[in-house]
């Protein structure tokens, strides 16, 4: 044996040595670090062991080979007396936790720079379910599909773990070491070498923390950059008033309401409340129609607040202007030049100029952020015209820091690197590499900066160019907090340790200037600071309610609306197409185009999925002769992109429509190969709307889309009435059903064929306040573990989503008999009539003439359900309490069930779509997991499976499923009241989709009980079903949609 | 008119003793060598089709429905078309041998032993599917009451629990009476043998025949029983399949023809198939003193006259379509007939094309007696029959009630794949069976003979008079 003793070797100067190592290194053991004799000494020897296995005596072998056998022999027993899973019981048992009882978190998601106040469920310590915080004046209870949709984000396979430099491993430690010495470098200047980019923020803590950089580097930059921002609103309100201003709007309270390209309803900041107050002024009981407002929606794209509309006028963006012009001279606003324009018709601008004024302080004229600054001044004065200041909207100082024009700043910011004037660069969240202005590209600076990090949930078009990769943390992962609406704060509370090696961005900022990083204690300090007083008192409470109401928060309002505002040059016309741009209504700006819920959701307006397209009006479509899914080429100047064209009916000629977020680079699994990047397109100096041409390409996408016939076939399938029409005939809308319920039926008796007892459940969807926004279908997606298809499966119809929004269109004026009832109007009969050229066409196709309605469609549980019957197996089911059961494990799969389901709201599991959703995609990733050491790879599955809701069965392939009114919620309710004794009460169940719903349009309940809101709902002379002649008596039925037009632009 | 006896010449015309007849029908099976290029060629296309089959089935079970076409609203595609279409051909092997044998109708002694066979491989691969679409065929049984701990039964309000009962209970009795009519061929095959093991095989399959009068009356004694139960299954077995749709609410599916038209149907389709088989076997093997033009004649009639009540129901759809006043039924018409403006009407004017323009052309005698347009007919009728499926099943279910979830179907290639492949096993089978047993009825070839030369002839001596 080996007898001398190996020298001791010295940690210290190990330590050191790698501390200044560089770049990409790699050692085999820490003795060659230290470069010892001995380690010399073994890298010379090929065998450097083989001594002792020579010198082995024959005893030791056979100890030793006896020994191996034995535990070899042991370890294959374990099996027979130990069992192989592990269950762990709490040492400590945690407080307030019992297993299988869910616990609930107040919390609060950032959006659109603003928040949404979240009540985050979670199980054993496992988050799993999101909703709306009720007590939170910017969600009240409500969600959006972002918010839903945010906790697949958190158990995203595809999410960083840890730090890389330059592509290659590394640590928090080494970072750190790297980003202080690069600070300090910089200490000489005052830090001015030093850039931070943020995303538009409004944490107070994170904006302290910048402070707190700033007063230690006074010279270091700060600039904020969002693609989705307020820049022009805050422009137009610092032209109207002198100060930058923000727009409160009070939708409950306005009368009337004209939009001018302000999709309130689903893309501007706090859109959850402002749908939720529209909501309000929509629901109409027992015909009392003196409630309804009326919405008059100007716009250049097609959004969900146009299909809402009363009346909608489709015009290029540069004549929303013309229009706010011409509207504000006659409202009394000094507007100096208002030329007139081909496209807007003298009607429009009478008929609105009467019901603004005769609705003075009850009216509201409403911009939206793309539109011009000049817009948005327009929009103030007429406000200030009418009234509305104070009533319908208050003006107040914005809730973030960002000030003037953030992409300006940006572009500055970015030609400041290029200079070589930021020396050490921190990009804390944001993608600027993918959505930045296409003049101030990011892939340039990169080269100049010496140092940069980028901090980021996910690996993105950023993190490939800086030299430091930094790992960010979920929001509910670590502390931290928001504002939002009303100025209302809410501390974001961690629900789960980090999954990964992750922090947030306070928490890297702190560790950069004082190395603690506790994130709990930088926001507690935040907010001794800000409220000495009240902080420990209700410190708890502030958690607890996730609403931090405390009257320092509330916004200001603003400067009055100045007299004589000079609104700038009127905008030029121009003959180009005009090229509108917005963010992606379902994966916004690109920051989710790794969420599969959110790829597979269908865009409201076009139900395309995993994709965005050149949306074109008929006329467009004709002229290029293209189909959907061919390429046209949209130029700008010297950018193109080429993109799929896709007809949606309400565009305005001559007008595209891009949405933008879409065709990630760098991206998941799930975002790869989805969509077209047309952020090329966009430049700093063209927040607004771009002018260019379109053409035909070559190629063609496939677009999956969802619904593919528009049009409802002349079939009254969805009721909608005008006011008028309801008013003089108010069993308008019930007498399809009392007639099949009088006429012929071969079934006997309810009573007689099935004793129903118990609760009686039914839903009432109020067509109405349903603005189409889809955020119930993110929302029963997740409670109700609803794999994700991918596009191929979409392409082949076998979405699963068990809520869908059907959305129909309609030409109104074209039948002089039609009195406005939906199904009264001439067939659009797919792409065939689009791309007929006939005159007898022309007229269905007017973008103006294009009315919508959305109608969410579930499971009807129909009393008769023709489901039931045939399934060979007895694997549907009637239940006592009136549901349409589905028992999973007596399903054979015969799809027999779904054939005959009048409203296909079967979903069949054609293939193992659970354990094979989009994030599985690579199953590379697997043997990663097993056979390399990166700590990224891998875990995809087990990771995913946490996202599961507890209470609700995994489907396997060859199963069919359906919508089951959340009958988890109805038992975990029935449990409850039982355990207090007491039947159910209305209200004590709320089902996922309703729950999500911002407009309150589901109502669900137990229609046995009279006194339930939804028992009083199916009495209302609003109440429909869905194809009464079928006779299937549906559990689930509708209110009509009311339309409330103006009667002197009616048949305009 | 023609006398009895003239029609017995024309179904077996010239000279012949029982020895010879022995020896043109049993050395089909004895005398191997008699099996050369052709039927090897076609056998291989067989086997080829065979083992696309098991690969398309392999796939379909690895991987779940979804490599199949089928979709959200189209639940049934391929699966159940061909289901329908293979049961259809099955039905003329049934009404031959046994409607056909209660009417005493002479002719179908020749062709019935190959047709039965026809009906049982096509059963076999209609049986595949209903088994096969399901998701989860590992539990398809559960179709099956059965005693269970579970006290579960099938939900016997469903046509597919109908449907489990009409085709077990059809393949049960059509291999039943195929068997007991080959008995007493068996029998001769084994006496006729010169080696032993095949003496010894069609020994064991012969059941001890004897040829003894007791035989001879038990024999009959079980084939008229037989009969007498295939008969009503002719009816049933396709009307049970049509309820599948018929029961349904689909626009295009619920209608109260599709009974009898659907019965209608499967004989055309199933005489379309045992002529498009008769007429290259018949060429193959020299079979033209048994499978005669008059024979062809029968059947082309027969097909004709089933195809004109096919066609009734066709326009009896149509009809209804407008006499209901049912909205939904009228869109679905005006969905299958608009040539050119809906994504489907194609199919339904080739329905139209196949199944009543072309077969109209059997009114004429000539063609009834031209055995190559006899052979381009039947495959135009199979080729109709199949669209007629296509037609009723996937194309009213992508488009039935809401707009908003109108859809379209698809095939796939595995679809096509499995589709070919049954045609391969069919094609496997029948040859097989056309190398390993007597295709035509070797006993009842010599009855007839029997009476030609016994009765007939006295019949005709004694009217000469």
């Amino acid at each position: 044996m080996d007898t001398q003793e190996p020298k001791m070797l010295n940690l210290d100067e190990v330590r050191a040595k790698l501390a200044d190592a560089q770049g990409p290194e790699y050692w085999r053991s820490l003795e060659e670090v230290a470069q010892t004799p001995e380690f010399e000494a073994w890298l010379e020897d090929e065998f450097p062991n083989r001594r002792s296995i020579a010198e082995i005596d024959r005893r030791s072998l056979l100890k030793l080979m006896g020994a191996s056998m034995m535990l070899a022999g042991l370890g294959g027993c374990r099996s027979l007396f130990l069992p192989t899973e592990k269950v762990v019981p709490y040492v400590k048992m945690p407080e307030d936790l019992i297993p299988g009882i869910p616990m609930q978190f107040a919390t609060a998601m950032a959006w659109n720079g603003s928040s949404i106040g979240l009540v985050v469920e979670s199980h054993e310590g496992r988050p799993t379910k999101i909703e709306g915080n009720p007590l939170h004046p910017a969600s009240m209870g409500r969600s959006n599909h972002f918010a839903q949709a945010a906790i697949l984000n958190l158990y995203d396979p595809d999410r960083l773990s840890g730090v890389t430099r330059m592509g290659e491993d590394s640590s928090w430690e080494f970072f750190l070491r790297a980003a202080r010495a690069a600070l300090d470098e910089q200490k000489a200047t005052g830090g001015a070498g030093i850039g931070i980019l943020t995303p538009i923020t409004t944490s107070p803590t994170l904006i302290s923390q910048i402070a707190r950089l700033q007063r230690v580097f006074p010279g270091a930059r700060w600039a904020q950059y969002s693609p989705v921002h307020d820049d022009n609103v805050r422009a137009g309100l610092q032209m109207a008033t002198g100060e930058e201003l923000t727009p409160l709007y009070q939708m409950d309270k306005a009368d009337v309401i004209l939009s001018l390209d302000g999709d309130f309803l689903q893309s501007m900041p706090d859109s959850i409340r402002m749908a939720r107050d529209y909501a309000t002024r929509r629901e109409v009981w027992n015909a009392d129609v003196s409630n309804l407002n009326r919405l008059y929606v100007v716009e250049s794209g097609v959004t969900i607040t146009g299909g809402m509309a009363d009346h909608r006028l489709a015009v290029r963006p540069e004549t929303v202007e013309l229009f706010a012009r011409a509207l504000a001279t006659r409202l009394g606003v000094a507007v100096g030049d208002a030329p007139n324009s081909a496209e807007i018709p003298a009607k429009w601008l009478d008929a609105l100029t009467s019901d603004l004024t005769a609705h003075r302080g009850a009216a509201v004229v409403v911009a939206g952020p793309q539109a011009s600054p000049a817009v948005h001044a327009l929009a103030a004065a007429m406000n200030q015209a009418l009234g509305a200041i104070g009533a319908t909207v208050t003006y107040q100082a914005p809730l973030s820091m960002a000030k003037g024009n953030t992409v300006e700043g940006y572009r500055q910011f970015i030609a400041d690197c290029n200079d070589g004037k930021i020396k050490a660069l921190f990009i804390l969240g944001g993608n600027p590499a993918f959505d930045g202005p296409a003049d101030a590209p990011f892939v340039g600076a990169m080269k100049t900066v010496p140092f940069s990090a980028c901090l980021s949930t996910h690996a993105n078009e950023t993190t490939e160019l800086v030299k430091w990769r930094l790992a960010e943390s979920h929001f509910l992962e670590a502390w931290g907090d928001v504002r939002g609406y009303d100025g209302t704060a809410t501390i974001q509370q961690p629900l789960i340790n980090p999954l990964r090696d992750t922090k947030s961005a306070i928490e890297v900022l702190d560790l950069l200037l004082s190395g603690a990083g506790d994130g709990h204690a930088l926001v507690q300090s935040t907010w001794k600071e800000m409220a000495p007083a009240e902080f420990g008192k209700t410190w708890d409470g502030w958690l607890n309610s996730g609403v931090i109401d405390l009257a320092i928060l509330k916004q200001k309002s603003g400067a009055p609306i100045r007299q004589g505002i000079d609104f700038g040059p009127v905008p030029k016309p121009n003959g180009n197409v005009a090229i509108v741009m917005a963010p992606d209504p379902t994966i916004w700006d690109g920051e989710w185009a790794n969420n599969a819920w959110l790829q597979e959701l269908p865009k409201p307006m076009t139900t395309l999925t995993w994709d965005n397209a050149a949306l074109m009006g008929a006329k467009m479509i004709q002229d290029l002769g293209v189909r959907d899914g061919d390429h046209v080429k949209v130029t700008e100047g010297s950018k193109e992109v080429t993109i799929p064209a896709l007809l949606a009916v309400g565009m305005p000629d001559n007008t595209v429509m891009l949405h933008y977020g879409n065709g990630r680079s760098v991206v998941g699994n799930v975002g790869t190969n989805a969509g077209t990047n047309v952020y090329p397109l966009r430049t700093s100096a063209s927040t607004g709307a771009l002018y260019g041409t379109v053409e035909k390409a070559s190629g063609r996408t496939d677009l999956a889309l969802t619904q593919t016939h528009h049009s409802m076939e002349g079939r009254e399938i969805v009721k909608v009435a005008t006011v008028d029409a309801f008013a003089q005939d108010t069993r308008l809308v019930t007498r399809a059903d009392e007639e099949a319920a009088e006429g012929m039926n071969m079934y006997p008796p309810n009573e007689e064929e099935f004793p129903f007892d118990g609760a009686q459940w039914g839903m009432t969807i109020d067509l109405n306040t349903c603005i189409g926004c889809h955020a119930c279908v993110t929302a029963c997606q997740s409670e109700n573990n609803i794999p994700v298809v991918g596009k191929d499966q979409v392409l082949r119809g076998r979405e699963m989503h068990w809520i869908r929004i059907d959305r129909y269109y309609r030409t109104a004026g074209i039948d002089p008999s039609d009195k406005g009832v939906m199904s009264k109007n001439v067939p659009m009969d797919d792409a065939r009539d689009i791309t007929d050229p006939s005159e007898s066409k022309k007229d269905v196709l007017d973008p103006n003439r294009i009315q919508t309605v959305f109608a969410p469609v579930t499971c009807m549980h129909c009393e008769k359900a023709p489901c039931e019957p045939v399934c060979p197996v007895a694997a549907t089911v009637h239940s006592h309490e009136g549901l349409n059961q589905m028992v999973y494990n007596r399903c054979v799969g015969t799809r027999y069930c779904s054939n005959n389901c009048p409203y296909k709201v079967r979903r069949f599991n054609f293939l193992n779509y659970t354990d094979n959703q989009a994030q599985f995609a690579e199953q590379r990733r697997f043997a990663n997991a097993v056979f390399s050491s990166d700590k990224n790879a891998g875990n995809g599955r087990d990771m995913l499976r946490m996202v599961g809701n507890p209470n609700v069965t995994v489907r396997g392939r060859g199963v069919m499923e359906k919508c089951t009114y959340c009958v988890q919620r109805l038992n975990h309710a029935r449990i409850e009241a039982k355990k207090e004794n007491r039947g159910l009460r209305d209200g004590d169940v709320l089902t996922a989709c309703q729950q999500a719903c911002p407009t309150s349009a589901i109502i669900f309940g137990n229609i046995a009980d009279p006194k339930s809101r939804v028992t009083k709902t199916k009495a209302d002379p609003r109440n429909f079903s869905m194809l009464p002649q079928l006779n299937t008596v549906n559990r689930t039925t509708y209110l009509a949609r009311l339309r409330n037009p103006n009667r002197n632009l009616e048949n305009a | 008119m023609p006398t009895l006896a003239s029609e017995n010449e024309l179904l077996l015309p010239g000279k012949r003793t029982y020895k010879s007849i022995d020896e043109q029908l049993g050395d089909i099976v004895l005398d191997q060598s008699r099996h050369g290029k052709t039927w090897f060629t076609v056998f291989s296309i067989g086997f080829l089709g065979v083992n696309l089959l098991l690969v398309s089935i392999l796939w379909l079970l690895w991987n779940g429905i979804g490599v199949w076409g089928n979709n959200q609203p189209v639940g049934w595609g391929f699966d159940i078309i061909n289901f329908v279409w293979w049961i259809g051909i099955g039905h003329a092997g049934t009404l031959i041998s046994a409607i056909l044998l209660l009417l005493r109708q002479g002719w179908r002694n020749s062709i019935n032993r190959f047709a039965e066979a026809m009906t049982i491989f096509a059963v076999m691969c209609a049986g595949m599917y209903p088994l096969l679409h399901t998701g989860r065929p590992w539990v398809a049984y559960w179709l099956m009451p059965y005693p269970n701990v579970l006290a579960m039964w099938p939900q016997f309000r469903s046509p597919l629990v109908w449907d489990v009962f009409a085709v077990t209970t059809y393949m049960t009795v059509s291999i039943l009476f195929w068997y007991v009519g080959l008995i007493p061929d068996l029998a001769t095959l084994r006496d006729r043998a010169t080696s032993k093991p095949v003496r010894v095989i069609f020994g064991m399959l012969a059941l001890g025949w004897n040829g003894g009068a007791k035989s001879w009356h038990r024999y009959m004694h079980a084939s008229i029983m037989l009969a007498g139960l295939s008969a009503p299954l002719v009816l049933s077995v396709h009307s049970i399949v049509s309820f599948d749709f018929a029961m349904s609410i689909v626009p295009g599916w619920v209608t109260t023809i599709f009974p009898p038209y659907f019965v209608a149907g499967a004989v055309f389709a199933g005489f379309a198939m045992v002529i498009a088989l008769a007429i290259p076997i018949r060429k193959w093997y020299r079979l033209e003193d048994f499978i005669t033009m008059k024979h062809f004649d029968w059947m082309a009639k027969v097909m004709l006259a089933t195809g004109l009540i096919v066609a009734y129901g066709y326009g009896m759809e149509v009809f209804y379509a407008w006499y209901s006043g049912n909205a939904f039924e009228t869109a679905l018409l005006f969905n299958r007939v608009r040539f050119g403006q809906t994504p489907y009407s194609w199919s339904f004017w080739a329905l139209m094309l196949f199944n009543v323009v072309i077969p109209n052309a059997l009114w004429l005698p000539k063609v009834r007696q031209n055995l190559t347009a006899l052979f381009w007919i039947s495959m135009s009728i199979s080729i109709g029959m199949w669209f007629e499926r296509y037609v009723i099943i996937p194309i009213s279910l992508t488009r039935d009630f809401l707009p908003s979830s109108f859809g379209f179907y698809t095939p796939t290639i595995v679809d096509i794949g499995m589709f070919a492949g049954t045609i391969g096993f069919f094609i496997f089978m029948m040859f097989l069976f056309i190398r390993f047993l007597p295709m035509i009825n070797i006993f009842e070839m010599k009855e007839l003979w029997h009476h030609m030369k016994h009765h007939d002839k006295a019949h005709a001596a004694s009217e000469a008079h």
